[in-house]
């Protein structure tokens, strides 16, 4: 871009590159400071802007401020100065539909996807009152997630009579081939002209002609649309549903009377013709398509489905009764299949040197997995939420709300391994099917082809998975089986593997799991440190995924993950409605959906969310999950209440156990929170519940046991200065000082990275009571910097001013502690007995934190 | 116009605005048959500014030696040398990196020439055929002068103008079919001002609009404009209405003109085609002269006819057309 052509700002947008250059202006990409987000701007030559195009442009800005979807490009402002006339817009990186169907290769159910996804849009527009009167490819933009936006409104029409029509001096605006007859004839266009437009785009995207015969001259065209009958699609050589065939054939119906009602209507039905549609590209080859959804498999020729559907037939029943309660539709009903929730188990090793078989079982373990996941209608349980359950005691099974669980053994000796599979289920989770596998511990990616058939075969699914071999090689995958099951503990291993996977990335783009590690390693180290950059990174390595994977439900949950971190709550919704299309589990995206009502602060949706998923079906996480809701929303009794019922389901669960001695904890009963963690200590030795049992051995000023417990957790986890810290303070306040010394610069002298706000405050707390006040501050001052509204920062902050007896600054921060979220009871730390004890802060203090000084244990109970 | 030299086969590419090279012959502009490259493996696209070259591939495309990663746009430096699918293949050479250009390819010898809005085949001295883009619906339409049949030409169309066979290359710009392009105006929204001389040997053709007017200099095809209009404006200013109004018959035309049937045609194209170059997003230019059952008249609907010093003819009409 020539600088000096184009300008640096408009008003308060800075001005990052051109996007497009045509003829009626150019679009930018710039960023609003303010909001912190990127925007296009579509900036109108001067020389054309005359009075109708300015109406016209306010006219649009004004429809769209309206509409808020994920199907629609947002708009955000209109500028109209002597400089610029210009429309500021949601920034769309990606292409025009037109550009992708050009570059890559779909197959029908992409296809169909694509037409779902206007159909919504179409709808939403359709609901505020909003004609778009120019349907087609040129106007509709894809993302990088695969979502598509419609876009360029400007000749839309609102349906309101008293807004003003701009329109009506051009009557015969859009584009030729794709107008309705009415619209063509300058007639009153209502919804329906956009009904037929999307008939003739359902025909460029799933045949890739027009139905009224390829183009000779437009004039000729809109002698066609006027008069001729099109082509019928069932009539066409396409592979495709008879049904969707006569739903297109009636999109193209002349009178728009007879043509369906709406777009909603429309769109449900495309939902529900989705299952039906091939995922299997027409013509040769598989192997190339870069854009095939990871592991798919052909459509289910269903043999696996008469046997369980005795199991669902009643709920079936029940399912029929609800619709017809609501609306009575038989071709909703016909497709609605019965989802199968399978969770996986991770395998059991027999073998006398069980270290020499572990990457072998790793990639069975995945292998079984991905063969679930290929399977048809089915949904695989997250692992993760498999994995704690199993932990847990009471039944796997019905703890995750499984319908069948796949167990499964490998017994090993020299380099053979016997993979033994079963499936598990019914009331009392007995095996029903077994099937055997020999295996040689020798190339991992056979070892992952096999595991992955041998459940299709046990589960009798057609067909073949795709293998893993075509994707990554062995080198590669040995490398990620490592990678996978290494312990990240400090933020400098986490870099490391994430560096390893970059590379890897580079090598096999295709390797799906690579970009879930990377995830999950991310996600996890930004949870802990909230580094921006952690997540820039993330995201930069999901858009190299993102043309790979635009179908995969996997690497759109990441994305939602992010949106949900970043507080991106509209995005998140969009990710979901995307994933919702592409065959997200109900189940799955209720959940997403309370989740971000969760982050948003709406506790009464989020309860109302969970509470409406658990009629669905229930699972430990499930009751977990409304606990959380309802303790978040102060309601402790109900939130006691689901903890226990989702103790039935997993009597030793961790998290459900954390959660209550939480709730203890918060409420002030320090002696139930405190016989909560001996439990769980008893079943899980884990490093959050001796840092939590040191905490309150400190609130009770037990200092031995303090220094017992954080002593623990730091040989559990040696790199995390946390537990050095709290070690030194305990040393510190039992009066070891050797000891509490060698602690602290055990955490000050660790190099610490500039924009890691929480272990900075480590540092400045470690210093502090060293005696190097000025080298606190200055560091304490930088983690304030980087991030004011970290905990971490906040806490130390208090601690550290305490020190300095600076008390009205200490106060402050404690304000500040308690309102993003440090719970009040925390302030009855031994850190804080200085401000209890001053005359000067006493008083405030006890306001601010509602306790009462001196403090005791005991007596905060009551509170 | 930019284009591509493929060093293998030697065969120069013009690129389209969005430009697509595979293994897939019917679905990919540029093919490149070889097992490494896939289905559609790269594209090459104008965002008005530069041009960008994006991997979609499996085995990957090399820019300079460098492998792209995929998806992610670079912009593509004169000289350049692309590799697809393996960096031991001949490369493709940037040759030219132009805005995109519509153009007419010669099938025979390989020529190509840039079109700009309106040409006459084989040249302008003796036209058959009258290529024009029409500002009514973006298209080049192909007109035969002789029999005035017309046809629309996409992008692959051939047609044999004399010997030559030629191809239309089509760069089909995204950006310039936005809906929110500049309004066209029909022709005759124009004030034409013609001028002749005394002895009318030499006759000059200005437009009037709202931004000044526009001078089209003296030739010889405004004669016949201007012979038509005054015709329009007597018939007009003895009453007759507005759709009987300056017929003539094209025989009777050429004799009063001294000009045999088919060079009065050319004439007509000529002064198409100078409209339609000085006045980029003119429609109706095929109504300049309107044609009725061998009969001709002029479509202009406000002008004036000036002799010397002396307006002769005026018409002021708001044509239905």
């Amino acid at each position: 871009m020539n600088s000096s052509e184009h300008p640096k700002t408009i008003e308060n947008y800075r001005v990052h590159d051109v996007i497009g250059q045509g003829g009626m202006g150019v679009v930018y990409l710039a960023e609003d400071d303010r909001l912190q987000r990127q925007v296009a701007i579509k900036c109108i030559n001067e020389h054309i802007a005359d009075e109708v195009l300015t109406e016209r442009l306010r006219h649009e800005a004004q429809l769209l401020a309206q509409l808020n979807h994920p199907n629609i490009v947002q708009v955000y402002d209109f500028i109209d100065n002597q400089d610029n006339l210009a429309l500021v817009m949601e920034y769309v990186e990606g292409r025009t539909l037109r550009q992708y169907l050009r570059e890559n290769l779909c197959d029908q159910k992409q296809k169909l996807l694509f037409l779902a996804q206007i159909a919504d849009g179409l709808a939403a527009a359709h609901n505020a009152g909003i004609v778009h009167r120019d349907l087609k490819l040129d106007n509709i933009l894809i993302n990088r997630q695969g979502l598509l936006k419609l876009t360029d409104f400007g000749i839309a029409k609102s349906q309101d009579p008293n807004v003003t029509n701009l329109t009506q001096h051009d009557a015969v605006s859009g584009s030729y081939s794709a107008m309705s007859p009415e619209q063509i004839r300058g007639e009153k266009v209502g919804p329906g002209s956009d009904l037929f437009a999307f008939g003739i785009l359902a025909w460029r995207i799933l045949l890739g002609r027009h139905p009224f015969g390829d183009e000779a001259g437009q004039l000729l065209m809109i002698e066609k649309i006027l008069n001729n009958t099109p082509q019928r699609m069932s009539e066409t050589e396409a592979d495709l549903p008879a049904e969707l065939c006569q739903l297109i054939d009636s999109l193209l119906i002349k009178d728009p009377k007879q043509r369906p009602s709406s777009a909603s209507w429309l769109a449900r039905q495309l939902q529900v013709l989705l299952p039906q549609v091939s995922d299997e590209l027409s013509g040769e080859m598989t192997a190339h398509n870069i854009l095939r959804s990871d592991f798919n498999i052909p459509s289910p020729k269903v043999n696996y489905w008469g046997r369980i559907s005795k199991v669902v037939g009643f709920s079936l029943v029940l399912a029929v009764v609800a619709y017809i309660g609501i609306r009575f539709n038989p071709l909703e009903l016909l497709f609605k299949q019965p989802v199968m929730h399978i969770a996986v188990v991770e395998p059991e090793l027999e073998a006398s040197d069980p270290a020499q078989f572990k990457d072998l079982k790793a990639s069975v373990f995945l292998a079984l997995q991905d063969g679930v996941r290929s399977l048809p209608n089915s949904h695989l349980i997250s692992p993760g939420e498999v994995n704690s359950a199993r932990r847990s005691g009471g039944k796997l099974g019905t703890a995750v709300g499984a319908d069948i669980v796949l167990s499964s053994q490998l017994s090993c000796e020299q380099q053979r391994c016997q993979l033994t599979l079963s499936e598990l289920s019914g009331d009392r989770w007995a095996v029903q099917q077994q099937n055997r596998q020999a295996l040689l511990n020798k190339k991992l990616l056979e070892v992952h082809g096999r595991g992955q058939e041998a459940v299709r075969k046990l589960m009798s699914a057609s067909g073949t998975a795709m293998p893993l071999v075509e994707v990554v090689s062995e080198a590669d995958y040995q490398q990620f089986l490592e990678l996978k099951q290494l312990q990240i503990d400090d933020s400098k291993s986490a870099l490391e593997l994430l560096d390893k996977l970059e590379a890897m990335q580079r090598r096999a783009p295709r390797f799906w799991r690579l970009y879930q590690l990377y995830a999950d390693v991310s996600l996890q180290q930004y949870r802990s440190q909230s580094s921006e950059v952690i997540l820039t990174k993330l995201q930069e390595m999901l858009n190299k995924a993102g043309p790979l994977f635009s179908q995969s439900v996997d690497l759109h949950k990441i994305w939602f993950d992010i949106y949900l971190l970043s507080k991106d709550y509209n995005k998140a919704v969009g990710s979901i409605e995307l994933m919702s299309k592409l065959s997200l589990d109900p189940w799955d995206s209720e959940r997403m959906l309370a989740q971000v009502e969760m982050a948003r602060g709406d506790t009464t949706a989020a309860i109302e969310k969970f509470s409406k998923r658990l009629q669905l079906r229930s699972s430990s996480q499930a009751y977990r999950d409304l606990a959380e809701a309802y303790w978040k929303a102060g309601n402790k009794e109900e939130a006691v209440a689901n903890v226990q019922e989702s103790l039935k389901y997993s009597p030793e669960d961790m998290q459900s156990h954390s959660l209550l001695a939480s709730i203890f904890m918060a409420s002030g009963d320090f002696s139930a929170a405190k016989e909560m963690y001996l439990e769980i200590l008893a079943k899980h030795p884990v490093v959050s519940v001796y840092e939590s049992l040191g905490l309150l051995a400190l609130l009770e000023r037990d200092y031995s046991s303090a220094i017992d417990y954080f002593s623990k957790a730091k040989r559990l986890k040696p790199k995390e200065r946390l537990y050095s810290l709290y070690l030194g303070d305990s040393y510190l306040l039992a009066g070891n000082l050797q000891a509490a010394q060698a602690e602290f610069e055990n955490v000050a002298s660790f190099d610490v990275a500039e924009g890691n706000a929480s272990e900075l405050s480590y540092q400045a707390r470690s210093l502090i009571q060293m005696g190097e006040t000025m080298a606190s501050l200055r560091i304490l001052q930088k983690a304030q910097a980087v991030d004011a509204s970290n905990k971490s920062v906040a806490f130390a902050s208090a601690i550290v001013y305490s020190k300095v007896g600076n008390y009205d600054s200490s106060l402050l921060w404690i304000e500040t502690a308690i309102d993003i979220g440090i719970q009040k009871n925390w302030f009855a730390l031994p850190w804080f007995d200085v401000l209890c004890k001053s005359e000067k802060s006493v008083k405030e203090f006890e306001d601010i934190t509602g306790l009462n000084c001196p403090f005791s244990p005991l007596k905060s109970a009551a509170l | 116009m930019a284009q591509m030299r493929d060093l293998g086969s030697g065969r120069v590419q013009p690129l389209r605005a969005h430009h697509t090279f595979g293994r897939l012959q019917d679905q990919v502009d540029s093919c490149v048959d070889l097992a490494a490259v896939s289905r559609i493996h790269a594209a090459i696209e104008w965002n008005g500014v530069s041009w960008l070259l994006r991997d979609l591939s499996r085995n990957g495309t090399w820019l300079d030696g460098e492998k792209l990663s995929t998806g992610e746009p670079c912009a593509l430096k004169l000289g350049q040398k692309v590799h697809f699918g393996s960096p031991d293949q001949m490369p493709w050479v940037v040759e030219s990196l132009e805005a995109p250009q519509d153009i007419l390819f010669s099938l025979q010898d390989g020529s190509n020439y840039s079109l700009q809005n309106y040409h006459l085949l084989p040249d302008d001295e003796k036209p058959e055929l009258a290529l024009s883009l029409s500002a009514e619906d973006g298209q080049w339409h192909l007109e035969d002068i002789s029999t005035g049949e017309t046809r629309v030409l996409r992008h692959g169309d051939k047609f044999r103008c004399q010997s030559q066979l030629w191809q239309l290359f089509l760069v089909e710009q995204i950006a310039a079919t936005e809906q929110v392009s500049i309004k066209p105006r029909h022709f005759s929204d124009f004030d034409f001002r013609f001028e002749t001389s005394l002895d009318e040997e030499n006759s000059r053709l200005s437009l009037c609009t709202d931004s000044g007017d526009i001078d089209l200099g003296e030739r010889s095809h405004h004669y016949v404009l201007l012979h038509l209009a005054r015709h329009r404006a007597e018939d007009a200013q003895s009453g007759l209405d507005i759709n009987s109004q300056g017929w003539v018959d094209t025989e009777i035309l050429a004799k009063e003109l001294g000009l045999d049937a088919g060079h009065l045609n050319i004439l007509i194209f000529r002064a198409r085609k100078q409209l339609a170059e000085a006045l980029p997003a003119v429609t109706g230019l095929n109504k300049l002269i309107q044609r009725m059952r061998g009969r001709l008249r002029f479509g202009g609907s406000r002008y004036s006819v000036c002799k010397g010093a002396e307006v002769t003819h005026r018409l002021d009409a708001t044509v239905d057309l």
